[in-house]
């Protein structure tokens, strides 16, 4: 049965606010819930255009329950498809490949063309004819799923019902307007993936902030300080924060990464982390960025999908690789608590926790983000179900 | 090695460009129609699948042959 969680006091002001209750985290019925109307509904990362980098290259991907596909179609655009054959319902991609030619299912072989048009239904007036005048191929496409690029993320709408991704992501595309400039992906030494027995939301909710560094990343902390980070914040839409000291990386010979163009001058020290609702959490630096993707596995399940990307290609592999391992070390710092407050969670008496008035608003504005998605979906008498087209 | 048995080879070693081409000695090699276009049917639907440089050809012939379109 659906558990309806009371949302009120979560919605208050941070200084008397409570965090979202437990089932937000620990209750089937509530994560289902959250799928329909925080993910679904909403612009969710769900890969990097850099996974699909050639005409044709196409990889699955499970989205909370949900068989997807993305490919970059012959005239190099990356679609997003239901990954389901619309003759017998079989999976079409099972494995990252190459599309040569055309998707041919694997079950009775319809084919279908990479931007999603069914071209062939072998056999399908009877051995050796390939019409029937009840199947019109034109009806037939694959299903595809509203998707939007921006920062090599692939963004998806998977309910087709919200505003332009432009509109929703305004203040934050606004904000990083001076770092819309092209992004070179670290190719595997700009990846890697963590799995963390944890909410997605907790996830997000430990970026969000800079109160845990001194404890958490005692080595991050000793030259970016707690006192040289500011929140951004930005009810309703994201939040995060930004350090004033940040330092590039070099190596043995001195070497830097080539700084992005142009850039103000906050830029030469300075660096921001925004959590830009609901499942991505974006990094950027004067020579390198980031994005890290949440895919929920389930309610106490999360994988984390990192992509690093630089202003320029062929940057030195060494310092690349370097780069990698600082960041994977500071997000696997961070993997304990994601999975200490999973648990936290077990205890029935927790009431969602307080928030430091002064260091925790960039948390509770998340809190009130869903929240306020949660309740609109409730309001509008929306029902939990799978895909709608 | 009969056709038919460079033909199971083939699919086993996933070798789909050489399915088209046997398939297509399949067709040639049958008398009906029907069987004919069965066999055509199988070396299209791989030269889909492989973007084979024959796909143009072998469509051409079928929807000549009315099977498809
Ligand atoms: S299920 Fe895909 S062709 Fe039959
Ligand atoms: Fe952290």
């Amino acid at each position: 049965m659906q558990k309806e969680t009371n949302l009120e006091l979560v919605r208050q002001h941070v200084s008397v606010a409570n965090g979202l209750p437990n089932e937000h985290y620990i209750d089937q019925s509530v994560f289902d819930e959250e799928r329909n109307s925080v993910l679904f509904n909403q612009w969710a990362g769900l890969d990097v255009c850099s996974e699909v980098p050639e005409i044709g290259d196409s990889k699955p991907i499970n989205f909370m329950g949900l068989p997807l596909f993305i490919i970059r179609d012959n005239k190099n655009i990356v679609r997003v498809f239901q990954n389901t054959c619309r003759h017998r319902g079989m999976i079409l991609v099972e494995k990252t490949k190459k599309i040569q030619g055309a998707i041919r299912c694997p079950y009775h072989s319809w084919c279908y063309s990479t931007e999603g048009k069914l071209i062939s239904t072998p056999h399908v007036g009877g051995p050796g004819q390939n019409t029937d005048e009840n199947i019109d191929r034109t009806k037939l496409s694959l299903v595809e799923i509203r998707s939007h690029v921006w920062r090599d993320v692939i963004w998806v709408n998977i309910d087709g019902t919200a505003e332009p991704f432009e509109e929703v992501m305004a203040s934050t595309i606004d904000r990083w307007k001076e770092l819309d400039q092209k992004l070179y992906h670290g190719g595997e030494d700009g990846k890697f993936s963590l799995k963390v027995k944890g909410n997605w939301k907790l996830a997000v909710e430990n970026y969000c902030e800079s109160y845990h560094l001194p404890w958490v990343h005692p080595g991050l902390n000793s030259y970016s300080r707690l006192e040289d980070h500011y929140h951004i914040v930005k009810y309703g839409s994201h939040s995060g924060q930004g350090s004033l000291v940040y330092r590039q990386l070099t190596d043995d010979k001195g070497q830097k990464f080539p700084d992005f163009k142009n850039l103000s001058k906050k830029w030469s020290t300075g660096a921001e982390y925004i959590a830009l609702y609901p499942n991505v959490l974006l990094g950027a630096h004067r020579d390198h960025a980031y994005a890290i993707i949440l895919l929920p596995l389930s309610y106490s399940e999360t994988i984390e999908n990192i992509h690093i990307y630089y202003s320029q290609p062929n940057t030195s592999s060494s310092l690349k690789k370097k780069n990698k391992d600082q960041w994977k070390e500071i997000f696997e710092e961070d993997i304990f608590v994601v999975e200490g407050m999973q648990a936290g969670r077990l205890g029935v008496k927790f009431d969602g926790g307080r928030f430091s008035p002064k260091m925790d608003e960039p948390t509770h504005c998340f809190h009130d983000w869903v929240a306020s998605k949660v309740n609109d979906f409730r309001n509008n008498n929306h029902q939990i179900t799978n895909v709608t087209e | 090695m009969s056709l038919n048995n460079k033909i199971l080879k083939a699919h086993h070693n996933k070798n789909l460009s050489l399915l088209v081409e046997l398939y297509q000695e399949a067709a040639d090699k049958v008398s009906t129609r029907q069987e004919q276009n069965f066999f055509r049917v199988q070396a299209y639907v791989y030269a889909l699948e492989v973007g084979h440089h024959l796909t143009p050809i072998l469509h051409k012939k079928l929807v000549k042959d009315g099977v498809e379109e």
